[in-house]
C-alpha cells in the first residue's frame, strides 16, 4: 500500500507537470503567431537632412520647402491644401 | 524483490512518458519556427512610398517643376523620361502597380492643368478601403507637394498603389 501511495503521488505530480508544459507551449505558439502577424512594415519615410540647424525632413516635403524658398506667396493656402 | 519489480515498471513508464513529452515539445518548436518564417514581410507600403518618391523626383526638382512637364511628348514617354519600370515577375497576370500625377494651379485647385496615370487602374478602388481590415487589398500612398515654374505656383498630387498581395500576405 505504501508503494502504491508513492506511485499515485508521482503520477499526480507528472500530470500537473504535463499540463504546465502544454500550457507554456501553447503560450509560445500563440506569441510566435502574433510576431508573425507583426511582420508588416508600414512606417517608412526617406528623410533629407539640412545642414543648417540639422533639420530632418521627409523627402517630398523637402521639395515643398525648396519651392517656398523660391516663392513663398500664398503660403497659408498652400499649407492648407497640403494637409 | 517485489519492491524492485515495482520500481522497474515505474522506470519504463517514465521513459515512455519522457519520449512523449519530448515529441510534443519538438513538434511545438517546429510548428512555431515554421509559422513565423513562412509568414512573409509585407513591404507594399514601402514599395508604394518608393514609387511616389521616384515620380516626385522626376516631376519636381529643388522646388521647380520639370521644364518639359506640360509637353505632350513628356506625358507620352513619362516612364522612359523618369526611368520608371512597372514590369513585374512572370507569375503575375495583371499589372501590380499604378501611379497618377495631378498638377493644379494655385489660382484654381478644383481643375487640374496636368493629369497623367500609368499602370493598373483597377487598383485605385483599394484606396477607399481600410487596409487594416483587409490584408489582401492593394496599398496606397498619396503625397502632395508645392512647386514653382516661371513665376507660377503649382500644387502637385501624386498617388502610388502597389498590389502584389500574393507575395506579401499569407
Amino acid at each position: 500500500m505504501l508503494s502504491k501511495r508513492a506511485q499515485v503521488s508521482d503520477t499526480m505530480v507528472w500530470i500537473v507537470a504535463t499540463l504546465i508544459i502544454l500550457f507554456v507551449l501553447f503560450v509560445f505558439i500563440f506569441v510566435s503567431g502574433l510576431l508573425a502577424d507583426a511582420k508588416d512594415v508600414v512606417e517608412y519615410s526617406v528623410n533629407v537632412g539640412f545642414s543648417e540647424g540639422h533639420v530632418d525632413i521627409e523627402r517630398v516635403s523637402a521639395k515643398t520647402e525648396f519651392a517656398f524658398d523660391i516663392d513663398s506667396t500664398n503660403k497659408e493656402v498652400i499649407e492648407q491644401w497640403l494637409e | 524483490m517485489k519492491f524492485l519489480k515495482l520500481k522497474k515498471g515505474t522506470d519504463q513508464m517514465l521513459s515512455m512518458y519522457w519520449f512523449f513529452i519530448l515529441f510534443i515539445v519538438s513538434a511545438g518548436i517546429v510548428y512555431m519556427v515554421g509559422a513565423f518564417y513562412s509568414h512573409p514581410y509585407d513591404v507594399r507600403a514601402i514599395e508604394a512610398n518608393i514609387l511616389v518618391n521616384k515620380v516626385a523626383d522626376c516631376v519636381s526638382y529643388t522646388g521647380v517643376l520639370h521644364s518639359e512637364i506640360f509637353e505632350e511628348r513628356f506625358e507620352e514617354n513619362f516612364l522612359e523620361e523618369c526611368n520608371i519600370n512597372l514590369e513585374v515577375e512572370q507569375e503575375f497576370d495583371e499589372e501590380q502597380y499604378y501611379f497618377s500625377v495631378q498638377i493644379f494651379e494655385i489660382s484654381d485647385v478644383s481643375k487640374d492643368v496636368f493629369y497623367m496615370e500609368q499602370g493598373n487602374l483597377n487598383l485605385v478602388t483599394s484606396c477607399d478601403l481600410d487596409s487594416e481590415d483587409y490584408d489582401t487589398i492593394a496599398r496606397c500612398v498619396e503625397k502632395k507637394l508645392y512647386s514653382t515654374q516661371d513665376a507660377s505656383q503649382y500644387l502637385v498630387r501624386i498617388l502610388g498603389v502597389v498590389d502584389k498581395h500574393e507575395k506579401n500576405v499569407k
